[in-house]
């Protein structure tokens, strides 16, 4: 820029910027311009290259400075991350039938910087879709700091309400959209619920856990049962889609209008896997659990729930697992609501959700009988040819203070018919005799190796060690000095499954399978094999081997066995409920008492009593005597497992070999 | 004197930067708009700039034909016809995005204030230079204010706040080159930075809301543009990332992914200089800058070789006019000035805009013209210069 000013004349015009120029005046340069408006239209040209001057360095710092910066938001503002859940493997039964399924979820989601009128918007979404406003506002500002991307806040809506919606969103809705993803179905409706467990999104405190090291913050993991314990083989892997969005979230199309896809990774479906459960069987138990349930309710007990099992003595492997009262699964599919969760979790539900088979821990009573004759014969204890007099009451001798009642007097009874009639006064004398014998733990020592007292490693969750009572115990957990001795009560209490003893159903089912298969420890357990989806290829066997034997003498099993047969037929303990039944089986009932609360009944047998097939378990809570709900919920699971089906009557079911 | 000799007087390096700036702008304007979607046709907004801009030249023309110092008599004509063409806005404009700007002339529009900047230029200059011969004293000052202020605080009302802050920058520099003294300006900038704290602070507490809610959160926010990204920041943010996201030499012609997929408002008008730098970069704003220093420099220079005041004056005010609307226009893409909705001179797509500025070129060739043929010296010297 070019002046054209002589430096003398500057100074004189920068003089005069300050105090108006009396001399421009004196001179009268009339209508011509005066040298000091040519030198302040200068001073305009100087400020205005100091504007772009300014300018020029801020477009400098944001362009060439922090340009890489610039770039990576503008990126973050045009690509959009569309994940494509993978679905989650599916849970067969032995013969193949699927148990847990997939189906296609509609969610709901809404992309907050879209949203042209946050306020009204989600008002009426609030309405159509049925969930809270603040529900909704709540989910979004858990991702406050992600307006760009898309956030479900209601999963798995009906086709109806999908079509509604679909016609409004352009209109009406402009920041909300709907997208398929998998949900879990369960094509047998609440049939093995327990087993099968549920599926949710991943909490925060899980997050934390090392189990779920790498999962994402929204992942849907297994919350219980099988869908826990095999998380990692049914969980597939989650793909998704890069795309190119514009402002309104839309992604950009091609020419033939599909989605431009900057990149994309296909979602690995998870494995499926096979359990022993036998669908057939396992509805079978079910309803012959209800049945015994209402069966204790017609005789006018509580019977608050209970829990039935069915195992194959040989394998180890569990047919069917029960637990009462029992939950439909599908209500956590898109997420369960807060009412349905109360209802679920109320006092007077008795506790739905609890898997009673594995995580209910209950005093035995005399199903335990056949541990303590295993135990006192196994260590010289018994001698099965004597006698004892059962008077309906015992006491220890000399000290007739405590009176330890029989349920009836049954006169002089040996082994045999102490299994047979379950006498309660033959076992006190037993449990006095270990006692008496230095205090011996030979009781617990055999109890706890036919799998009492610790979890018996069930692939499902939660599982409950139970108890086996001691001395050291009682030192542990005793109050008072008196407290903290092992008393002769004790070992007498113990001795008919009373007392401090609790088992959990599964842990019972597991000892009546060691003795059904001749003395060999088993393995309970659900999972058969991880299969890939595609190829049909066994990716891992879950089948744990047998365990070691108990080192049973088989003389002492055989005398057990035996009594066991009796103790199922007309004239024993439990009546007549076996009266006639074929195959032969073998079962032994108890009654146990809780503090306060009515019977708990159970039964156990197995059958065919001399190559026995099947282990069946069944205890009802507070349903009286083994014998008035456990024995008949027994027989039932029986009759479905050998007369089930007319066209072979009496033939038993062989499983398919999973 | 024939036609070929006012054309030989021409300033023609002023011509070719204006034309260069027109077609740089309307390069942009198509980039900006060819996949808006809704368009009839993706030249649509690139001819109806192509248009406004040949109506512009022709006017350009015909004012540079034009001997400027007639309009001097016209003034008083001048001031109340664009008074009354404002207070018409009033009574039949249509509301256009919050405000009334808009005479509607059924097949196009017209925004009354964009053309008032020019005539207040043409106006205040002729004031200014009928009090030549007195001392530029207090009385002077005052004057020229009152009569700027009564468009200006129309403009305001309409509510067109960027405008009303152009005319308020066109007189001060006016008052500023015809030799105010500082002290008055001294007193200018306490009576405004006053007025500031009266609308900003004092008013609204006694609940009179001079300015509407939405133009102090645009005001405001570039002083912390990640306060609300959604809301009154999402402007902000998003022309800056254009801008950052060029880089320097650009995304490229049409592939501003900011631009293209619409994440950046306004982008053919108010925010036509985000897509340049998005897509041509620092090289792009550089050369535009470029363009405009050629305009600004040759505006300076016609104004030092005017042989008149009033003829320096109107220069100077174009000038400072064109520099204001630049500086405030780009300034708020870049978040170092408040968003106040002041078009790009030249680049913005808008008709009246375009007009206004080309009428202020035209009468800066009038001037470069007259001063040339009426003054053998100068006009040796402009052509030594050259």
């Amino acid at each position: 820029m070019s002046f054209r000013l002589k430096s003398s004349r500057r100074k004189k015009q920068s003089f005069s910027l300050f105090k108006s120029s009396r001399r421009r005046k004196r001179r009268g340069y009339g209508d011509r311009q005066p040298p000091s408006i040519a030198f302040r239209a200068g001073m305009l040209g100087a400020m205005a290259l100091l504007l772009f001057g300014v300018l020029i360095f801020r477009i400098w710092f944001l362009e060439v400075i922090s340009g890489n910066q610039y770039v990576a938001m503008a990126k973050d503002n045009f690509i959009r991350f569309v994940p494509d859940e993978a679905p989650r493997g599916i849970i067969y039964d032995r013969n193949g039938q699927p148990l847990v399924e997939n189906r296609a979820g509609l969610a709901v989601t809404v992309l907050p910087a879209a949203l042209k009128d946050p306020q009204r918007e989600l008002a009426e979404l609030s309405k159509i879709i049925q969930v809270p406003e603040a529900d909704i506002q709540q989910e979004l500002d858990q991702h406050k700091n992600d307006t760009y991307s898309s956030i479900v806040v209601k999963r798995d809506i009906t086709p109806a309400m999908k079509s509604y919606l679909i016609e409004r969103i352009p209109l009406y809705f402009p920041g909300v959209d709907i997208k398929t993803f998998p949900l879990r179905s369960y094509p047998k409706g609440q049939e093995a619920a327990h087993v099968l467990g549920h599926v949710g999104q991943i909490d925060q405190q899980e997050l934390t856990e090392p189990r779920y090291k790498g999962y994402k913050n929204d992942a849907e993991i297994g919350k219980d049962g099988v869908e826990y314990e095999y998380d990692k083989w049914l969980r597939g892997v989650d793909g998704g889609m890069q795309l190119e969005v514009d402002a309104s979230g839309k992604p950009k199309t091609d020419a033939s209008g599909q989605p431009v896809e900057l990149s994309s990774q296909k979602a690995i479906p998870g494995n499926d896997v096979y359990l022993s459960i036998d669908s057939n069987i396992q509805k079978a138990t079910e309803a012959a659990l209800q049945y015994g349930v209402n069966l204790a309710h017609q005789k006018n007990y509580p019977a608050t729930g209970g829990a039935a099992i069915v195992m194959d003595p040989k394998t180890g492997q569990i047919l069917a697992m029960a637990s009462n009262p029992t939950f439909d699964p599908s209500f956590w599919v898109g997420g369960m609501s807060t009412a349905k969760y109360q209802e679920l979790t109320a006092p007077s539900a008795h506790d739905p959700l609890l898997n009673r088979a594995i995580q209910g821990q209950y005093p035995p009573g005399s199903t335990f009988k056949a541990i303590t004759a295993l135990a006192g014969l196994q260590e010289g204890l018994i001698n099965p040819a004597a006698t004892v007099d059962s008077t309906g009451s015992w006491h220890v001798p000399g000290d007739p203070s405590v009176i330890f009642h029989d349920w009836a007097p049954l006169g002089i009874v040996d082994l045999h018919r102490a299994i047979v009639m379950s006498c309660d006064t033959y076992f006190y004398d037993v449990g006095y005799r270990f006692y008496k014998d230095n205090n011996n733990q030979g009781i617990q020592k055999w109890a706890r190796i036919m799998g009492l007292g610790k979890p018996t490693g069930v692939d499902l969750p939660g599982e409950a060690a139970g108890r086996i009572p001691d001395p050291a115990w009682k030192q542990k957990v005793g109050q008072t000095p008196i407290d903290k001795m092992w008393m002769p009560g004790n070992s007498v209490n113990m001795a008919i499954g009373q007392g401090d003893v609790l088992v959990t159903p599964l842990q019972m089912a597991a000892v009546y399978c060691a003795i059904a298969n001749g003395g060999t420890l088993v393995r309970p357990h659900v999972g058969l094999r991880v299969v890939d989806p595609v190829t049909h290829q066994m990716l891992q066997d879950l089948e744990p081997p047998l365990g070691p034997s108990a080192g049973l003498n088989p003389d002492n099993l055989a005398m057990v066995k035996s009594a066991l047969i009796g103790a199922a037929q007309p004239g024993s303990a439990i009546g007549s409920v076996f009266a006639g039944f074929q195959p032969t089986v073998a079962g032994k009932s108890g009654t146990a008492q809780v503090a306060g609360k009515a019977d708990y009944g159970w039964y156990i047998a197995y059958a065919p009593a001399d190559n026995p097939q099947y282990v069946v378990l069944a205890m009802i809570e507070q349903g009286g005597g083994g014998s008035a709900s456990g024995a008949p919920t027994v027989k039932k699971i029986f009759e479905s497992l050998f007369h089930a089906g007319q066209a072979a009557p009496g033939q038993p079911v062989t499983p398919a070999n999973g | 004197m024939e036609f070929r000799t006012y054309l030989r007087h021409f300033d023609y390096g002023l011509l070719a930067a204006v034309c260069g700036l027109i077609a740089f702008g309307m390069l942009i304007i198509y980039s900006a708009t060819h996949s808006d979607p809704g368009l009839p046709s993706p030249y649509y907004y690139v001819r109806l700039q192509a248009i406004a801009a040949m109506v512009g030249a022709l006017l350009m023309l015909v004012l540079a034909l034009i001997d400027f110092r007639g309009l001097r008599a016209y003034r008083w004509h001048m001031y109340a016809g664009i008074v009354g063409l404002i207070v018409l806005v009033f009574i039949m404009g249509a509301a256009v995005k919050g405000g009334q700007r808009w005479i509607n002339l059924g097949i196009f529009q017209v925004q009354p204030s964009e053309l008032a900047k020019v005539v207040m230029i043409l106006v205040l200059s002729a004031y200014l230079a009928d009090r030549q011969r007195g001392e530029p004293g207090f009385r002077t000052t005052l004057i020229t204010i009152g009569y700027a202020m009564l468009p200006a605080l129309l403009v305001f009302l309409q509510p067109d706040f960027g405008t009303m802050l152009v005319l308020v920058a066109v007189t001060l520099a006016l008052l500023f080159v015809y030799g105010t003294r500082l002290l008055h300006f001294f007193m200018i900038a306490v009576v405004i930075g006053a007025g500031l704290v009266m609308v900003f602070e004092v008013l609204p507490h006694i609940g009179l809301h001079l300015l509407k809610s939405y133009q102090v959160d645009r005001l405001l926010v570039f002083l912390h543009p990640n306060q609300d990204p959604s809301g009154a920041g999402y402007n902000l943010l998003q022309s800056k990332i254009a801008i950052g996201s060029g880089m320097v030499t650009g995304q490229g012609l049409y592939q501003g992914m900011q631009t293209q997929l619409s994440f950046l408002p306004e982008h053919h008008t108010d925010f036509i200089f985000s897509v340049l730098g998005e897509e041509l970069g620092f090289v792009g704003a550089a050369a535009l800058l470029a363009m405009y220093a050629v305009v600004v420099w040759r505006g300076v220079r016609i104004a030092i070789i005017s042989n008149s005041v009033f003829g320096s004056l109107v220069a100077a005010g174009v000038v400072a006019m064109l520099v204001f609307q630049i500086f405030v226009n780009i300034g708020m893409t870049i978040g170092i000035m408040p968003i106040t909705g002041i078009p790009l001179p030249f680049m913005s797509y808008g008709g009246s805009s375009m007009v206004s500025n080309l009428l202020a070129v035209g009468l800066l060739e009038s001037i470069h013209i007259r001063s040339r043929l009426t003054s053998d010296r100068r006009f040796r010297r402009a052509k030594i210069a050259r």
